[in-house]
C-alpha cells in the first residue's frame, strides 16, 4: 500500500517534461519581486486585520462597562455632602469638624 | 551541441549522443540526484543509471525538452535509491527487506487502479500547475520536484525564507482545494 504522500510525491515525479524544466533565473527574479510585494500587501491586510479586530474589542469592552457598570444612583455624592454638612457646622469646634469629616467619609464609602 | 541534435543521435543509436549528453546535463543531473540522496558517491552512481535509462529509453520516447527529461529520470532514480538505502538503515527488519525485495517482481511496481489513480492525480497537479504563474510554479517544482531547501530556493531568487514558505503554503492549500474540486480525496 503506497501511503499518501509518497503517491503524491510519485505524481510530480511524473509531471510532463515541459512543466518541470528550469525556467530562466533572471525572468524568474523579476516575478519574484512582484511576489515580495504581493507578501508585503498580504502582511498589511493582516496587520489592519488585527488592528480592526482590536479596536472591536476595546469597543465592546468599553460599551460593555457603560452598559454593566452604573455608579450607583444611591450613594450620596462626597463633594455635596460636605458642604453641607460644613454649612451646618460652621460654628462648630475644630474637632467636631474632624468627627464630621470621618462621618461623610464612612457615609460616602457605604458603612 | 543542442538538445534536438543530441536526441536524434540517440534516436540513431549513436554513442556520440551519449557521450555529448552526459558533457552536457552531468552537472545538472549530479545537483539534482545529490540533494536527493546526499551522497557524492551515490549520485555519481545514480547519475550513470540515467544515462543508462536514456540510452535504453529513447527510441521509443523522442523527448521534446531533454533536460526536463532527464531531470525527471534522474530524479526517479535517485528516490528509489534514496529509499532502499533507509530501507536498510531502518535496521533492515524483515519484513520491509522482504517488502522491498519482492516489490522487484511485480510488473511494473504497481496494480492498474494504482497507475490510472497516479495518472489521474499527475494530470491534476500538471493542470493546477500550468494555471499558477511561472515563478510560484518553479518555487513549487524547487520544492516538491527537485526537493531544493527552502533556503536554496530563497537565495536564488533574492527572497527571504519566510515569503518562500509562506507562499508554498498558500500553494498546499490551492492544491489540496483543486483536487477536491476534481474529486480527488488523498
Amino acid at each position: 500500500m503506497i501511503k499518501k504522500e509518497e503517491l503524491l510525491l510519485h505524481a510530480i515525479g511524473n509531471l510532463p517534461e515541459e512543466i518541470v524544466a528550469q525556467e530562466d533565473i533572471d525572468a524568474l527574479k523579476i516575478g519574484a519581486r512582484q511576489l515580495k510585494q504581493e507578501e508585503r500587501k498580504n502582511k498589511l491586510i493582516y496587520i489592519s486585520r488585527c488592528m480592526a479586530a482590536a479596536a472591536a474589542c476595546i469597543t465592546a469592552l468599553i460599551i460593555s462597562v457603560n452598559v454593566f457598570y452604573k455608579p450607583d444612583s444611591n450613594k450620596p455624592d462626597e463633594s455635596i455632602l460636605y458642604s453641607k454638612i460644613h454649612s451646618d457646622t460652621d460654628s462648630h469646634t475644630d474637632h467636631n469638624k474632624a468627627s464630621v469629616e470621618k462621618i461623610c467619609q464612612c457615609l460616602c464609602n457605604g458603612h | 551541441m543542442n538538445d534536438e541534435t543530441i536526441v536524434q543521435l540517440l534516436w540513431d543509436r549513436k554513442e556520440q549522443g551519449l557521450e555529448n549528453m552526459s558533457a552536457k546535463y552531468e552537472n545538472y543531473c549530479f545537483s539534482i540526484s545529490c540533494r536527493i540522496v546526499n551522497d557524492k558517491e551515490d549520485a555519481k552512481e545514480c547519475v550513470n543509471d540515467t544515462w543508462l535509462n536514456a540510452w535504453n529509453s529513447i527510441p521509443p520516447n523522442r523527448p521534446h525538452n531533454l533536460a526536463g527529461y532527464l531531470a525527471k529520470l534522474v530524479r526517479n532514480i535517485s528516490i528509489n535509491c534514496y529509499n532502499k538505502k533507509h530501507t536498510f538503515k531502518r535496521g533492515g527488519d524483515n519484513i520491509t527487506v522482504a517488502l522491498d525485495e519482492l516489490s522487484e517482481c511485480i510488473a511494473s511496481g504497481s496494480r492498474v487502479e494504482e497507475n490510472l489513480e497516479l495518472k489521474l492525480l499527475t494530470d491534476t497537479i500538471a493542470k493546477f500547475l500550468a494555471a499558477q504563474d511561472m515563478t510560484k510554479r518553479w518555487i513549487f517544482l524547487q520544492r516538491y520536484f527537485y526537493l531544493a531547501e527552502i533556503k536554496e530556493i530563497a537565495d536564488r531568487l533574492d527572497m527571504k525564507e519566510g515569503t518562500v514558505k509562506s507562499v508554498l503554503c498558500r500553494m498546499r492549500k490551492q492544491l489540496k482545494k483543486w483536487l477536491a474540486k476534481e474529486a480527488i480525496y488523498l
